[in-house]
């Protein structure tokens, strides 16, 4: 019985032991696993960079231009007074042109519309340009503009409502359903929203014309904000003016680009200098807002071909809001190029433009030429005889060697310009490829005494940006 | 001068060929030695005769030896012989293996002799083995054919000598007249070896003759299964067995019935098949089915031979010119009553053994911590009472109707994707199963399981314990710490379903798996809960797969019932492992947790992160600690779980470590697998990656600490130091519970997951669409921070728990849809010129919700541009801004959603029937049948128990398996010597001298006898089966063990410890 029992013990006592050493066994096994650098197998979620298709290139022009008031007793109604004249072109083959329906316009076909169906997932290249000449008793001058994409915000920097202008906000919508657009005006008071630019339909295919007076009555230098939703429009505002009942010019002009830290006017032309006898007879005036916050802004104006400003910089102290007109005068006859730049708060900018001269007169909105860095197609519509047709091009910082082809073909046209450097082409009307080494801005301008115009080149459309989906 | 007698004898030499020639030459010995010799002997070979044969027959005074192919079944082996039976009077019967005694052919002769209306006489066969054994003495049948040995597998005491006349006797050994035998044809080959007595007297008396029992005549059987069935001594025996005999039933039934009902019989044999399948089933033997298909098949087929049988009936009744007279048959059948009577009290007998005691469940307890959970639970979760649909976290509403809930857990179109048809996740099913606890509104099954969750963990841990202890009080404490476990009070507080649901199966499978090897009751319930654990948690596979390999390497002879336990998760999986893995090439994503894939805070994986799940936590915020007291120092709560760590570690030096090391282990392979779980990142949620959930694996880590920690307080201590017990088990559960008290009190707080709803995922009127026509899809797309998108489609009303797919969750790589979506979500978010309305339409998606983004600038520019270009689009038309977003309509007619192909139809139906099968065969091997109850009081409750006297038990059990080994060996007072206090029948088996010990080895002690005897008495076991018609085998019913050994208290885990007696 003894032996049994020291068998026993001895069993017990091994089991504790061999029990005990298990067990530190087991938490040193845990203990290290817990600080030893396992191996992890991860894989990173699905999700596909998809490029959309590109949109339809679509490129909306002005229209005619038109006139108010001429039918006694309806003051309102408006009439085409000179139709306009289409240059465009694709490298991408013969874009449909069609009209829009505007229904606010009595008697007219409606303002064109061009059109391309993307090539191969990337969107295809259009331009178009329209010209137009009036002589009328109320309407005289010249005007051409750029086709223009319908955007969801456009920002239109050129017209005034003061006595002897009568000026017209024109919106066209292309797409296919019904574009609500709310105009908000920057004036003296800052930015209003008033009644007739709240909730303003515009139809599917189809203009609506607003009379500037009607939003912003008394303004000296508005600004109008244009933006849609349900479906982009494209904003051109037609101005006219009459100087004691003498037409004095008309213009038409598109948007200028959205507010940024530096605006560039290029191909601003001033056919004649300023007679410095007359007071408030300036040629040039340069319109700039800083829409968001107060700035400060500095406008160089520089003479093509030359480095240092053609007068002194003019230092600007911009309320918020409030669009401010200055006048640059005494600048000789010219091609000229401004330079707006802010102390980093974005800002608009346009520049006015006048031939001067007794008699038959015009004027021209110029809008900021936006940064073109990448080849662009750009039409130039047919000028009147003796009007000098140009394309304007502004070099960054870095200089560019452009090339200008004709996209109907023809030979090419070279350009080269040291950095900073602005230089000119004369071009007759078509369509042209503008292509540069470096990112450069561009305008078409037309001068003669009788017709003052210009639009800057816009970037083509470009490949839609891609997206990360995780399907 | 008496009847010239020629006896054949039919030898098939059969493996090593040594038994068989022993058998042969013992044999052949006694024929010799009859006191009236035979006049003639021809011994027929069934294979090679090899030369040694050829001697030992012309020794034994061999006529004759006829080679004859190796698959010659006696009945044609007879025949072949028949052709040299010459001027014969009288043909006895023999085979290696019948060993007739010296005075059987003079007493058979004789009988013969003196009744001229006997066809044939049958002597007494008697068991080798057991020489006191009868094996068979007279056979009859039932009124529907069923086989009836009249005393087979009775104790010899001379009760049976006066027995005459019986219906048939079985073949071995029979002397039958010369002139019946060839008037019958001799033994029907048909009959595949079963039966062929019973055949042969059925057609001797309807030719007018009679059979004849001569019980002083005996001959000595071994079983080898020449003539006569084979001794059920192993699987393969048992096999044949029950396949001949089924072979024999179903022949004889086509063979006697009235011609007319022939077709009748034929028709109904496929459907008798499968029903009685389903009975095989439910008597825990599933090793019948096979042999009942196979021999129903062949008994179906075997057209030629059913008429052969029949026209050996009408020629027989032509030459003796009287129709075949059943009449005379029907009094010698065996009628229910009588079986009813004689076999009524040896089932009963062997019911009396009950080592499991009562459960306890209400005195001790149980009941009680059920009730205390339920009202922790409704305390915990009380808000959730009056919502109709939980969401939040990992929640979604339930598909509405059962044919939609059920349809997604089936192989076909899913609820997800660009038309995808595939393989659904098996937790779709669960899911399935859940709802349709609650027709009338699925998703409310889900609140309900919310609020019971506390009380079902309690239920399960209570009853997981009872395998554990007999103690109420270690039980008590493991429902409380296992209700408790801080991974299932996360998984509850952020709406976790697969993890809440796997924690609470955890236990019953280690509850019924634990046991899987003693019957097949608990195997089948393990299979279903193994497939339905996996389901939860497909990450647990690993583990479990390990846990079911150790279980099936130490299973011994009962591995197949171990063997069973993964088969239905695999029939659940295998299609989706089919398309994944095989496929798809993607064996990782197989891992990917079930349901709604979000991302939530999880331990990491980095050492931090593998200390908190190391100490039982899955989230950083130390289940609710961190957010409900940031000022306590992160040791707290850990320390807080260090008592119960403890006494789990301690069980290792407990009397019964084996049970604590193997909880132990499983904790181990918990722990490993949630440290792996966090760092494999297969899915992702918005595209952001989501690494597995370790919650399941902690559940797993938690069944294994708690189990041991209750194997260190259910060890017996000595009186002084006793009263620690309750202390430990007191510090243990109170630490636990101050540890909970966070997660418990969430809801209150405010500070969880859970949320009433929402109903749909979709807008109300898509919802509402949907309900009308489920095959109107969505596409919802949600800018996310980076200024990308999200893109889902989404079928019907809106997403649904069980519509979730881990084949889109836990994709490898983008699939050719997902390419299209993404294709199509760019076009709808930019100014594309692409016609989308019209992709839209011919992809039948009605709608394109704009979920509302992440907020950051970028996502707000997407919002932007995607508003400004889904405006813009022809044939959309905005429905208007919803809490959901904003929502756009598809104007356009749409194409209908594409039908299944009819390959697709056919995939589906016969994978879930295969699904179904499988599931059907689980649960009819789980269904509970009173003999299985019965047997399953023959085991004790507690699994891995230690014998009461520790080692002292342990040594005595070593020294009974010795005596056991040196009995195989030795003669039977051996054993009668040893410690135990009774004889032991055991010794049957190892009578035989001749018996070779690796023999005695392999088949197991207990083994020979006690099935033999089954087997042979097969019918007395179950005489209620309903429409049973034929000898049962051994397996089909579940008798207590007989062996004495198994009385002993002390069960051990080792299986080499149980005979097979005890395994049923």
């Amino acid at each position: 019985m003894t032996e049994r029992r020291t068998l026993r013990t001895i069993l017990t006592s091994a089991r504790v032991l061999i029990g005990a050493a298990v067990a530190v066994v087991l938490v040193a096994a845990v203990a290290v696993a817990v600080a030893a650098p396992l191996p992890t197998f991860a894989r990173s979620a699905v999700s596909i960079v998809e490029t959309p298709t590109p949109s339809e290139t679509v490129a909306v022009c002005a229209g005619p231009l038109l006139a108010t008031g001429r039918t006694s007793g309806a003051a309102s109604e408006i009439a085409v007074a000179a139709d306009a004249v289409l240059r465009y072109g694709s490298a991408d083959g013969e874009p449909a042109q069609e009209g829009l329906r505007a229904a606010s316009v009595v008697d007219s076909s409606g303002p064109s519309v061009l059109r391309m169906s993307p090539l191969d997932r990337e969107a295809a290249s259009l331009a178009g340009a329209q010209a137009s000449t009036a002589a009328a008793e109320d309407l005289i001058g010249f005007a051409a503009s750029a086709c223009e994409a319908p955007r969801f915000e456009s920002w239109l920097a050129a017209g005034a409502t003061s006595t002897g202008a009568s000026d017209l906000v024109v919106l066209s919508n292309p797409g296919d359903v019904v574009a609500t657009v709310q105009i908000g005006v920057y004036g003296q008071a800052g930015l209003t929203t008033p009644p007739g630019g709240d909730d303003v339909i515009v139809p599917a295919r189809a203009q609506i014309v607003l009379s500037l007076a009607g939003l912003a009555l008394g303004e000296f230098t508005p600004v109008l904000r244009v933006q849609a939703s349900g479906a982009p429009v494209t904003a051109h505002l037609q101005a006219s003016r009459t100087v004691t009942l003498e037409p004095v010019g008309v213009d038409v002009t598109g948007a200028t680009v959205a507010p940024a830290t530096r605006q560039v006017i290029a191909g601003l032309v001033t056919p004649s200098a300023a007679d410095p006898a007359i007071e408030g007879s300036s040629t040039v005036r340069v319109r700039v807002l800083a829409p968001s916050a107060a700035a400060q802004a500095t406008v160089t104006v520089t003479a093509q071909g030359s480095s240092s400003p053609a007068v002194a910089p003019a230092e600007l102290e911009l309320a918020e809001g409030v669009p401010l007109d200055i006048d640059l005068a005494g600048l000789p006859a010219g091609s000229y190029t401004v330079d707006v730049e802010t102390d980093g708060v974005p800002v608009i900018a346009s520049a006015w433009t006048s031939s001067a001269l007794g008699g038959e007169r015009d004027f021209a909105w110029i809008a900021a030429a936006p940064m073109l860095d990448q080849p662009t197609l750009f039409a130039v519509a047919a000028a009147p005889a003796g009007a000098a047709t140009a394309v304007h091009v502004v070099a960054g910082p870095e200089g560019a060697e452009v090339v200008l082809t004709p996209v109907n073909g023809g030979e090419a046209r070279a350009l080269s310009l040291t950095p900073g450097d602005a230089g000119s082409i004369d071009l007759t009307a078509g369509s042209w490829r503008i292509e540069a080494t470096a990112p450069v801005h561009a305008a078409v301008s037309y001068a003669s005494p009788t017709a003052v115009a210009g639009y800057p080149v816009q970037p083509g459309q470009g490949a839609a940006a891609a997206v990360r989906v995780v399907p | 001068m008496p009847a010239r007698v020629h006896a054949l004898l039919v030898v098939r030499p059969e493996g090593a060929g040594d038994e068989t020639l022993q058998h042969l030459e013992h044999t052949l010995e006694l024929i010799g030695a009859q006191t009236r010799a035979v006049d003639a002997l021809t011994v027929v070979v069934c294979g090679r005769a090899t030369a040694e044969l050829r001697s030992l027959a012309g020794r034994g005074g061999a006529e004759a030896v006829i080679e004859a192919a190796r698959g010659t079944g006696y009945a044609a082996a007879l025949r072949m012989a028949s052709v040299r039976l010459g001027a014969a009077e009288a043909v006895w019967l023999l085979a290696q293996d019948t060993a007739p005694e010296p005075g059987a052919l003079r007493l058979l002769a004789g009988a013969l002799e003196s009744q001229p209306s006997v066809s044939m006489v049958a002597p007494k066969l008697r068991d080798a083995r057991d020489p006191d054994l009868i094996v068979s003495l007279g056979v009859s049948m039932t009124a529907l054919g069923r086989t009836v040995g009249l005393v087979d597998g009775q104790l010899d005491q001379g009760q049976h000598d006066a027995a005459e006349d019986a219906l048939a006797a079985d073949v071995r050994g029979m002397l039958v007249r010369r002139q019946i035998w060839d008037l019958l044809g001799g033994v029907d080959p048909a009959l595949l070896g079963a039966d062929e007595g019973l055949d042969l007297g059925v057609r001797a008396r309807l030719a007018g003759g009679r059979v004849a029992l001569v019980p002083a005549a005996s001959v000595v059987v071994h079983g080898d299964g020449v003539a006569g069935l084979p001794a059920p001594t192993d699987s393969r025996r048992r096999g044949r067995r029950a396949y001949a005999s089924r072979t024999a039933a179903l022949h004889r039934r086509l063979t006697y019935a009235n011609a007319a009902l022939v077709p009748l019989i034929w028709l109904s044999i496929l459907p008798l098949a499968l029903a009685r399948s389903v009975m095989h089933l439910l008597r825990k033997a599933p090793a019948l089915v096979g042999s009942e298909w196979r021999a129903s098949l062949v008994a179906w087929l075997r057209l030629a031979a059913i008429a052969r049988s029949r026209a050996r009936i009408r020629n027989a009744a032509r030459v003796t010119g009287m129709r075949p007279a059943w009449a005379l048959v029907a009094p010698l059948r065996v009628r229910r009553a009588d079986l009813k009577r004689r076999f009524d009290d040896g089932e009963d007998s062997s019911a009396d053994i009950d080592r499991r005691g009562e459960l306890h469940f209400f005195t001790g307890g149980g009941a009680w911590i059920v009730l205390g959970a339920l009202a922790l639970g409704l305390g915990a979760f009380f808000a959730l009472l009056a919502w109709p649909v939980l969401g939040g976290g990992g929640l979604l509403p339930l598909r509405e109707s059962l044919v939609d809930l059920w349809g997604d857990a089936a192989y076909g179109r899913r609820a997800l994707g660009l038309d995808e048809v595939g393989a659904p996740d098996p937790f779709a099913a669960i899911v399935a199963l859940l709802g349709s606890l609650t027709p009338w509104h699925p998703s409310q099954a889900f609140v309900i399981l919310w609020v019971l969750a506390l009380p079902l963990a309690a239920l399960g841990g209570w009853f997981a314990a009872t395998r554990l202890s007999a103690r109420a009080g270690v039980r008590i404490v493991a429902a409380m710490l296992f209700t408790l476990a801080p991974s299932f009070l996360t998984a509850l507080i952020e709406g976790r379903p697969a993890a809440v649901l796997a924690h609470l199966l955890l236990p019953w499978l280690f509850y019924t798996g634990s046991v899987a090897k003693r019957s097949w009751g608990p195997a089948g319930a393990a299979s279903l809960l193994f497939a339905a654990v996996l389901a939860c948690a497909p990450s647990l596979a690993p583990a479990l797969l390990v846990l079911w390999l150790a279980a099936l390497v130490t299973a011994g002879r009962r591995a197949l019932r171990v063997a069973w336990i993964p088969i239905p998760a695999v029939a659940a999986f295998a299609p989706l492992i089919w398309e994944r893995a095989i496929v798809g090439g993607d064996p990782w994503g197989l891992l990917a947790d079930p349901g709604l894939v979000w991302a939530a805070p999880q331990a990491g994986a980095d050492a931090a992160g593998r200390i908190l799940l190391a100490t039982g936590f899955a989230t950083p915020d130390l289940a609710g600690w961190a957010t409900l007291a940031p000022s306590v120092p992160q040791l707290l709560p850990i320390l807080l779980l260090a008592p119960l760590a403890v006494l789990a570690l301690v069980s290792l030096i407990s009397p019964r470590w084996p049970a604590g090391g193997v909880l132990l282990v499983t904790a181990l392979l918990g722990i490993a697998t949630a440290f792996a779980a966090v760092g494999i990142t297969v899915q992702s949620a918005n595209g952001e990656p989501v690494a597995l959930w370790p919650g399941p694996a902690l559940s797993l880590a938690w069944l294994g600490v708690v189990g041991a920690a209750m194997i260190t307080l259910d060890t017996p201590l000595p009186r002084r130091v006793r009263a620690l017990r309750p202390w430990a088990a007191a510090i243990s559960v109170l630490a636990v519970t101050a540890l909970a008290f966070p997660s418990l009190t969430a809801m209150l707080r405010d500070d969880s997951a859970l949320t009433n709803g929402p109903e749909n995922t979709l807008p109300a009127y898509v919802a509402a669409v949907g309900r009308d026509d489920p095959d109107v899809a969505t596409i919802v797309l949600t800018p996310l921070a980076d200024g990308g998108v999200a893109a889902r489609v989404v079928w019907g009303s809106g997403e649904s728990l069980g519509g979730q797919s881990t084949a889109l969750s836990a994709r490898a790589e983008p699939t050719a849809s997902d390419r299209e979506v993404a294709a199509l979500s760019a076009d709808l978010i930019a100014p594309s010129a692409a016609d989308v309305a019209g992709e839209l339409s011919s992809r039948a998606i009605g709608f394109v919700l704009l979920a509302p983004g992440a907020g950051t600038e970028a996502a707000d520019a997407l919002v932007l541009q995607a508003v400004a270009s889904l405006d813009a689009r022809a044939g959309l038309e905005t429905v208007g801004d919803t809490t959901r977003g904003r929502l756009w309509r598809v104007t356009g007619d749409l194409q209908p959603r594409p039908e299944l192909t009819r390959a697709e139809t056919a995939l589906q139906g016969s994978i879930s029937l295969a699904q179904l099968v499988v599931a059907a065969i689980a649960v009819l091997l789980a269904f509970p049948t009173a003999a299985s109850r019965r047997a399953a009081r023959a085991e004790p409750r507690i699994v891995g128990a230690a014998p009461a006297w520790g080692a002292a038990g342990r040594a005595r059990r070593e020294r009974r398996a010795k005596t056991r080994r040196d009995a195989a060996a030795a003669a039977p007072s051996a054993v009668g010597a040893g410690a135990e206090p009774e004889p032991q029948p055991v010794t049957h088996a190892e009578a035989g001298p001749e018996r070779d010990a690796a023999h005695a080895d392999e088949t197991g002690s207990a083994a020979g006898p006690d099935d033999a005897a089954e087997a042979e008495a097969g019918p007395d076991t179950d005489p209620d089966g309903p429409g049973d018609d034929t000898t049962d085998d051994d397996g089909a019913h579940t008798s207590a063990p007989q062996d004495p050994l198994q009385t002993a208290s002390d069960d051990s885990d080792d299986s080499d410890d149980h005979g097979p007696g005890g395994a049923r």
